[in-house]
């Protein structure tokens, strides 16, 4: 069978934008959907398996991403929709595990939890950031995550990866909750001003 | 609130981490407040997105994309038969209280001289009625159930259609194209080999006839010196 585009983790080139291709996806043409698949996937994969660790449910969660997107496509920002779906696999993912787990009592998963919890409710003046950008900035990234504190960079996983809320590191941890807001708004401070000077995330 | 205040709940809220009072909190804002940090909201939330482009790559399995198609053609579908749905309901449906009579005249019930009873009221044959009570009485399939059963049948043979159609023609498509090119390299094969075997007919041919001459002369050289050395036996004796 053919290779998939971007199946290497890479983003094969193609002529079309993702906001030309969401623009028709909208429009129920799947094979624009399927081009946007093969784009996002292995980004989209890498993260869930970051979060869940086991195959079965990370492929279990993908689909179920792909197919939020799909029903919700009119939803989604045609000029950053790498935020949108990176976000929105982050919430699902993260809710996805607290339902397996059952540590935490969440509503009823129907359309308006959905709508409001798992859909990223991105801003209005939000910049444009391609795909193809940030992978491009990928081992900057890495470094800039390495030259955080080790308990900076914890605090971080704990937020992004497990989902914790500052109440539940500060448990976890046994340090004050101040400590725990205070190691995280320095971390995404540093983070965020180190990224404003990468020429590829201001296009 | 002041702007300090606000920042630090919007770097919660890009990182996904809130709690549910400070989301409430954070929602009123954006409601509310003019001067809200959307600027702000937007870097978190693209910094937010771009943690996790520091992971290693990795490719999911292949066959999901088949999995993830077969899904969304089926949501499609549903999709489409509930906005056929609405569209049915939402139209009105005519009704009339006008009966037609033998000669094509529109008629009013009343006029007719019917009169409308509820459907306990009529009397049935008896064998209607056995038959009925029978229906009634045994273990029945609801129509409903072969309803849902053939839509779903017509689903599923629609999803596969389309499925067919859109990932198998690209597949025979390519295929085809393959065909041609194989056909279109063996032709040139078969036309470079004849080409070499009639080459090399001609040349061997050639070689063969240079060395057939060598044979003669060598045969004649052979015959004269054979000649000669009979001639010297001959004078020797």
């Amino acid at each position: 069978m053919q290779k998939p585009d971007g199946a290497d983790g890479l983003v094969t080139i193609n002529p079309l934008t993702d906001s030309e291709l969401l623009a028709s996806a909208a429009e129920q043409d799947t094979l624009a959907f399927e081009q946007l698949y093969a784009r996002y996937s292995p980004t989209i994969y890498s993260l869930i398996k970051k979060i869940v660790s086991d195959k079965e449910s990370a492929e279990k969660i993908l689909v179920e991403v792909f197919l939020i997107f799909w029903k919700r496509i009119e939803d989604f920002n045609k000029e950053n929709l790498f935020t949108g779906l990176v976000l929105l696999t982050r919430n699902k993912t993260l809710d996805y595990m607290k339902r397996k787990h059952g540590n935490t009592i969440l509503p009823e998963y129907e359309d308006n939890y959905e709508r409001y919890n798992i859909i990223p409710n991105l801003s209005n003046k939000i910049n444009p950031l391609k795909l193809q950008n940030a992978l491009k900035i990928k081992y900057e990234i890495g470094e800039m995550i390495k030259g955080l504190t080790d308990a900076q960079r914890y605090v971080l996983s704990l937020f992004y990866f497990d989902g914790l809320d500052e109440n539940e590191i500060s448990q976890k941890l046994k340090i004050p909750l101040p400590t725990v807001r205070s190691k995280l708004q320095v971390a995404t401070d540093i983070l965020l001003e180190k990224t404003r000077t990468l020429e590829s995330y201001n296009g | 609130m002041d702007n300090k205040k606000k920042i630090e709940l919007l770097k919660l809220s890009a990182i996904g981490c809130i709690n549910e009072d400070d989301q409430a909190t954070l929602n009123s804002l954006m409601l509310e407040d003019e001067n809200f940090p959307w600027n702000e909201l937007g870097e978190f939330q693209n910094l937010a997105a771009l943690i996790p482009s520091s992971l290693v790559i990795e490719t999911p399995n292949w066959e999901l994309k088949d999995k993830v198609a077969r899904k969304l053609y089926n949501l499609r579908d549903e999709i489409k038969s509930q906005q056929k749905q609405k569209t049915t309901v939402e139209q009105p449906v005519e009704t009339s209280d006008q009966l037609i009579n033998e000669s094509g005249e529109a008629i009013s019930i009343e006029d007719s001289g019917l009169e409308l009873t509820s459907a306990d009221d009529i009397e049935l044959p008896v064998e209607e009625k056995i038959s009925n009570e029978s229906v009634v009485e045994g273990e029945v399939e609801l129509p409903q159930t072969n309803v849902k059963h053939s839509v779903d049948r017509e689903l599923i043979e629609r999803t596969t259609k389309d499925y067919i159609d859109s990932h198998f023609e690209k597949e025979i498509k390519s295929t085809q194209k393959n065909i041609k090119k194989s056909l279109l390299l063996s032709l040139i094969l078969f036309v470079i080999s004849l080409l070499l075997i009639v080459f090399m007919f001609f040349k061997f041919s050639g070689d063969l006839d240079s060395k057939q001459e060598e044979i003669n002369v060598l045969k004649k050289r052979l015959g004269i010196s054979h000649l000669q050395s009979s001639n010297k036996s001959i004078n020797l004796i």
